[in-house]
C-alpha cells in the first residue's frame, strides 16, 4: 500500500545550500530525501538503494559523472524510474540529445518550489497522496 | 655630236669617265638606300616584337593585379569573419558565465523565499538560516557581476561543451 510509505527521492546537487533547500521542500511534501553532492556519490547511493527509490532529481553540471551520465546509468538499470534533470543553462540540453535516454522532466534554474512540487506529484503514483501547496 | 662636215664625233673620254663615276655613285647610293631600308625594317620588326612583349607583360600585370585584389578581398573577409567569431565567442562566454554563476545563487534565493512563504510558522532559528542563505547567494551574485566587469582579466575555462569565464582565477581590482 503506497499511502503507507513515503516516497524516496534521490537528489544530486553540488550546491550545498540548494541541496538543503530541495531537501526541505521535498520533506514538506512528505518525501524521504537521499542527498548527494556529486554524481559519483549519487550513483553509489542509487546502487545501494535503487530498489526503493521512487524519483531521481539531478543537476547536470556536477563534479564526477555529470547528470546526463548519471541518468543514463540509472535508466539502464531501471528505465521506468523517473529522472529529472536540473540545468542552469539551456545549451546543456544538447548533451541529452546525444544521450541514450531522455529525462522525464527538465527543471531550469531558477525555479520555484511550487513548480518542483507540481512536477514531483505528476511523476509519482497518485497513491502517495502528497499534500497541496 | 657632229662636226661641220656632219660626221659624228666620239664623246670626250673625260665625259665618259664622269658618267661612269656618276653611275658608280648612283649604284652605291642605291645599295646604301637598300641597306638603310633593311635596317629600318629590322628596327621596325624589333619594335613590333618589343611592343608585343610589353602587351603580354601588361596582360600578366593586370592578371596579377586582379589576383592581388581578390586575395586582399579574401583577407578582409576572413579577418572580418575572425573578428565576428571572436566577438560571438566572447559574448557566448559571458552569457554562459552569467547563466552558470548567477543561476545557482538565484535558485537559492528563489527557493529560500518560497520556503519562507510556504511555511509561515517556521521557527525563528530556521528563518534566520534561510535569510543567511539568501544573503550568501546575493553576495555571490554581486561578486560575479564585479568580476565580469573586469573582463580583461578573465580567461576562459572549459564548461562541459562550452567555454565560460574563469572567475576563480580572476584578479579583480576593486575601485576604491
Amino acid at each position: 500500500m503506497l499511502g503507507a510509505r513515503k516516497p524516496i527521492v534521490l537528489i544530486a546537487e553540488d550546491e550545498p545550500d540548494l541541496l538543503d533547500l530541495y531537501r526541505q521542500g521535498l520533506e514538506m511534501l512528505g518525501a524521504v530525501v537521499l542527498k548527494a553532492e556529486d554524481g559519483d556519490s549519487a550513483w553509489s547511493l542509487f546502487q545501494q538503494n535503487g530498489d526503493t527509490i521512487d524519483l531521481v532529481i539531478s543537476d547536470i553540471f556536477m563534479p564526477g559523472i555529470n547528470g546526463v551520465q548519471l541518468m543514463n546509468r540509472i535508466k539502464e538499470k531501471n528505465p521506468g524510474l523517473p529522472v529529472f534533470l536540473v540545468t542552469g543553462y539551456a545549451h546543456l540540453r544538447t548533451l541529452v540529445e546525444e544521450s541514450a535516454y531522455e529525462p522525464d522532466a527538465y527543471l531550469e534554474k531558477p525555479f520555484n518550489l511550487r513548480d518542483l512540487f507540481r512536477r514531483v506529484k505528476q511523476a509519482l503514483p497518485p497513491e502517495f497522496d502528497l499534500p497541496e501547496y | 655630236m657632229s662636226n661641220r662636215a656632219g660626221k659624228a664625233q666620239e664623246p670626250p673620254s673625260q665625259l665618259l669617265s664622269q658618267i661612269e663615276q656618276l653611275k658608280r655613285e648612283l649604284r652605291e647610293m642605291r645599295e646604301e638606300l637598300e641597306d638603310t631600308t633593311r635596317g629600318t625594317l629590322a628596327l621596325y620588326n624589333e619594335i613590333e616584337n618589343k611592343n608585343a612583349e610589353l602587351k603580354q607583360q601588361q596582360l600578366q600585370l593586370e592578371e596579377k593585379n586582379t589576383e592581388l585584389q581578390k586575395a586582399l578581398e579574401n583577407l578582409r573577409t576572413s579577418e572580418e569573419a575572425r573578428l565576428r567569431a571572436a566577438r560571438t565567442a566572447a559574448i557566448g562566454n559571458i552569457v554562459v558565465t552569467y547563466n552558470h554563476e548567477i543561476n545557482n545563487p538565484l535558485a537559492i534565493i528563489t527557493a529560500s523565499l518560497d520556503l519562507l512563504k510556504l511555511t509561515p510558522d517556521l521557527p525563528d532559528e530556521e528563518r534566520r538560516k534561510q535569510f543567511a542563505k539568501i544573503e550568501r547567494a546575493a553576495d555571490r551574485v554581486k561578486d560575479v557581476i564585479t568580476k565580469i566587469k573586469q573582463y580583461e582579466n578573465l580567461l576562459p575555462k572549459s564548461y562541459i561543451n562550452w567555454d565560460m569565464l574563469d572567475l576563480e582565477s580572476a584578479k579583480v581590482h576593486y575601485k576604491k
